[in-house]
């Protein structure tokens, strides 16, 4: 996302809220003040997160509001209406959703007919059962391999696309 | 439209976590996201919010250029 954020710095505001921890253990535990929240973030930027970063409130209110799922993506277009929206964060596809939108409008500006057409496409990711090893601690990684279990069974059960 | 913010999730969020618990809300959650919170070509919900380095940000403050959102953590 950091290169997604450069290559489109001119064209393309980019925005980072950060949230509750996703996977929070005895290294980088979960929030109980706003102040830890806010410390926490600066670990974020101190780790190479290089986009304007915001911080939700320690109820997680504008996450909530949004759905609340850990690691959204939202592209909201320059007139205010969501363009884009995902329940996970792929560079990939928010590369190509960005090009349309940024490419669109520059048409539309010089004189271009440019009208919608609606899609819906369910997205398909790769999940590592064995756990990526946590960033907050052995405790967060146990967590993440037994929920990865759960998912997984669900996935197997299921008669999505993906399962 | 902006619809109210999720009136029947499960209240999770600022709890101590558990990923294990975490699983049985995303569906209810992948839910609201498709088809409760404002759609595709909805206008998105304004929000205020603390920058880190000081300083308040809206999201209607960004109005005139396309705007990319990601919500996450460290972990």
């Amino acid at each position: 996302m950091e290169q997604l954020a450069k290559d489109y710095a001119d064209r393309v505001h980019f925005l980072f809220i950060y949230t509750r921890e996703a996977h929070p253990g005895e290294l980088i535990p979960h929030h109980t003040s706003f102040e830890q929240k806010v410390r926490q973030g600066q670990m974020l930027r101190d780790r190479g997160m290089n986009r304007q970063m915001v911080i939700d409130n320690l109820n997680g209110d504008v996450h909530r509001l949004y759905s609340g799922l850990s690691n959204m993506s939202w592209i909201i277009d320059h007139t205010g209406r969501v363009a884009y929206k995902a329940s996970w964060t792929d560079s990939a596809d928010i590369r190509m959703a960005l090009e349309e939108t940024v490419t669109m409008r520059e048409r539309k500006a010089s004189g271009g007919m440019v009208n919608e057409f609606y899609r819906e496409m369910v997205g398909l990711r790769l999940i590592r059962p064995e756990g990526p090893g946590m960033l907050g601690g052995e405790k967060a990684t146990e967590d993440f391999k037994k929920g990865n279990a759960a998912f997984a069974a669900a996935a197997k059960a299921s008669e999505k696309v993906g399962g | 439209m902006v619809r109210e913010a999720e009136p029947k999730l499960t209240e999770f969020l600022g709890q101590p976590y558990n990923f294990i618990d975490w699983v049985k809300t995303v569906s209810e959650r992948e839910h609201y996201l498709r088809n409760e919170v404002v759609r595709a070509g909805e206008v998105a919900p304004d929000f205020t919010l603390p920058l880190l380095e000081g300083g308040e940000l809206s999201l209607s403050d960004l109005r005139g250029k396309p705007v990319m959102i990601e919500f996450g953590s460290i972990t």
